[in-house]
């Protein structure tokens, strides 16, 4: 019994202890100019347990927009359509990869939601209005950011590990980079993509 | 160069220079200003709706905040806070050609100032709308001529309620009928559809019995020459008629109902005492529609022996992001339409596809049908001999180049056959055009001026 309850306290002892992390930080450029709107995210090969998120994302749909029009989330967020125009809108997903939703037609002040489990980019479409369009990337860890307008970004506590660091942007193809983070301080780096 | 086109090219340039120079809210027209809401909010292209266009018609007109304050006039009266209208008109190069048996006619083309038309709309407060299209001036795409038109294209007040789930309009004045693709005020085609046109006079190629459609003193025949025998009160499907419509849609299951009562004579004089009658039923599947309309007309001409008259048949139209099909299917029939009670039936439809390649630039290829069995009143004192088959084909192509400025360009085949004379008439035609809708007259800043003097 002594053991047991000592092996449950040394666990909670060393979870509580300062999680060994690094802070990645960097600018993104595609092409010279400054990749405002990319998200930079890292995926490891390991298995990392996730770190506790928002079990719910928002994208609304405005002024004929989704808002965000790209969002980054973790994978088995469930994401909540809003419709704030007074506008029918409808939300649907052709996506096959990560799995074809249609939400149907909704009007002001309704939401509905859909869960996304599977890793990947989730193209956002209205069949209303067809210049409405907005991506959902699903991603397997928790470790990414959006680009600044700057061209900045900065994701913090990232575990030390061997990553793939990836960008994804409307405009680019692929970029991919391996990455070693260290256990502790930040790291910084400038990633150069090309269209 | 003659007085027409100086004319169109006065208002192609005045026009060009509205559009261009006002600022975007004030440059576009009625609903899109009302609402300070861009087009493509309830169309697809100007002025074909996009479901979100329906579901703003369902609601009588209602739904949006208009950017300014309505004004108040009582309790449940109010008048839109900025003059509801806008100016529509297009202008263009058309080019047909006719010919008949033995026959190959020259190919005329002549710059045409296409139509002019003034568009008024908006709430009369929680419950009431109205909708008015008047054309002051039509030309005839054959022969560039211009007229002065005095009727009105489309006029109605209608009322709105929401009870136990279902949203209802009463609408009365004068209206499309509710068939599966509208007909004329929200079609995107400039061609328009075969079978709405057509009426049992035209199909056996003769005019009713002088003495019974009666026509108006002095009345000059309809220069368009689109729908029916020119210059009379025939009953049209594609026409805009005199009445009243109830309907009703319940946005849960998606089923929507239309019962009209009519004059059933076009936007014209009545031609007889006996009321026309319609149902249309509509269930929607997500975006996508089935529907079935019916018209029933115990007499269809004017004084003297009954013509007994019905158009049915089903319609459907499937809808995605980038693709629509829409289809009609109608059958018709005339108890008397030559006078020496022989009856007609004659059965048509259409096929339709719009694809959209982006947001702005749409493309639309179509196919119309239409074909009577044997017409043959002679045994019973007529002169009559008529199997007619009719087709066509439309293919085009819209580009908005301003959210409120589109260049058309369309191109239709069509061959009328007279199986009984062997007689066969194929005619082409086209068109390139700009049209545009627009109120260059609201003075800019009167609604921000208007909005600060209400202090919001």
């Amino acid at each position: 019994m002594r053991v047991v309850l000592g092996l449950v306290i040394g666990t909670l002892f060393f979870w509580a202890l300062p999680s060994r992390a690094a802070t990645l930080s960097g600018t993104v450029t595609i092409s010279g100019t400054q990749a405002a709107g990319a998200i930079v995210y890292l995926e490891s090969a390991e298995h990392h347990a996730p770190r506790p998120t928002a079990a719910h994302a928002v994208m609304d749909q405005s002024n004929l927009h989704f808002v965000p029009r790209v969002l980054p989330v973790v994978r088995g967020t469930v994401v909540m359509f809003t419709n704030s125009d007074n506008v029918l809108h409808n939300v649907f997903s052709p996506s096959a990869t990560v799995g074809k939703f249609d939400l149907g037609s909704y009007s002001q002040g309704e939401a509905r939601s859909v869960t996304l489990n599977e890793p990947g980019d989730v193209l956002i479409l209205c069949n209303i209005h067809m210049e409405m369009e907005a991506h959902i990337l699903v991603l397997k860890d928790p470790y990414f950011a959006a680009v600044a307008a700057d061209g900045s970004f900065q994701i913090p506590e990232v575990p030390s590990g061997t990553y793939t660091l990836r960008i994804w942007h409307e405009r680019l193809l692929s970029y991919t980079q391996t990455l070693d983070v260290p256990a502790t301080g930040t790291l910084t780096v400038a990633l150069r993509a090309e269209k | 160069m003659r007085g027409h086109n100086v004319l169109a090219l006065l208002v192609l340039l005045w026009s060009t220079t509205c559009v261009l120079w006002a600022r975007p809210a004030f440059a576009i027209p009625v609903f899109a200003r009302l609402y300070n809401k861009p087009c493509s909010a309830c169309h697809t292209v100007y002025p074909q709706l996009n479901p979100a266009g329906e579901d703003f018609r369902a609601h009588g007109l209602h739904g949006f905040t208009p950017i300014v304050e309505p004004l108040r006039v009582g309790s449940l009266f109010e008048l839109p806070g900025i003059l509801p209208l806008a100016i529509a008109f297009g202008v263009g190069e058309d080019i047909g050609k006719v010919d008949t048996p033995g026959r190959s006619n020259p190919t005329p083309t002549h710059f045409d100032f296409e139509f002019l038309s003034l568009v008024a709309g908006g709430e009369l407060g929680r419950h009431l709308a109205f909708l008015v299209d008047y054309a002051p001036v039509t030309t005839n795409p054959h022969t560039g001529e211009i007229s002065i038109n005095t009727r009105l294209g489309l006029g109605f007040v209608q009322a709105h309620a929401e009870k136990w789930g279902w949203l209802t309009n009463l609408k009365v004045g004068l209206f499309e009928l509710p068939l599966g693709v509208s007909p004329r005020v929200h079609r995107l085609s400039v061609q328009p559809y075969l079978v709405y046109g057509l009426s049992a006079f035209s199909l056996l190629g003769r005019p009713p019995h002088r003495n019974k459609i009666p026509d108006e003193e002095g009345e000059k025949e309809d220069a368009t020459g689109e729908y029916g025998p020119p210059g009379k009160n025939a009953f049209i499907l594609g026409a805009t008629q005199i009445g009243v419509e109830l309907n009703g849609l319940q946005p849960a299951t998606g089923l929507s109902w239309a019962l009209g009562v009519m004059s059933g004579s076009n936007n014209r004089r009545d031609n007889n005492a006996s009321k026309d009658f319609y149902l249309r039923l509509s269930q929607a599947y997500g975006l996508h529609k089935v529907g079935f309309f019916l018209y029933y007309s115990p007499d269809l001409l004017g004084p003297g022996e009954q013509d007994q008259a019905l158009r049915l048949g089903p319609d459907f139209s499937l809808y995605s992001r980038r693709f629509q099909l829409l289809g009609q299917f109608l059958a018709g029939y005339d108890s008397n339409p030559s006078g020496y009670n022989q009856d007609l039936w004659y059965y048509g439809g259409f096929l339709e596809g719009n694809y959209r390649f982006t947001p702005t630039l749409v493309s639309l290829l179509r196919m119309d049908y239409a074909w009577t069995p044997r017409f043959d009143d002679t045994s019973r004192g007529g002169s009559t001999q008529v199997r007619r088959r009719l087709w066509g084909v439309t293919g085009g192509g819209q580009w908005l180049l301003l959210e409120n400025l589109k260049l058309v360009a369309e191109a239709t085949y069509g061959e009328n056959q007279e199986r009984v004379s062997d007689r066969t008439v194929k005619s082409w035609s086209g068109t390139v055009r700009l049209v545009t809708a627009f109120w260059p007259l609201t003075p800019p800043g009167l609604s921000e001026w208007l909005n600060r003097r209400r202090g919001r």
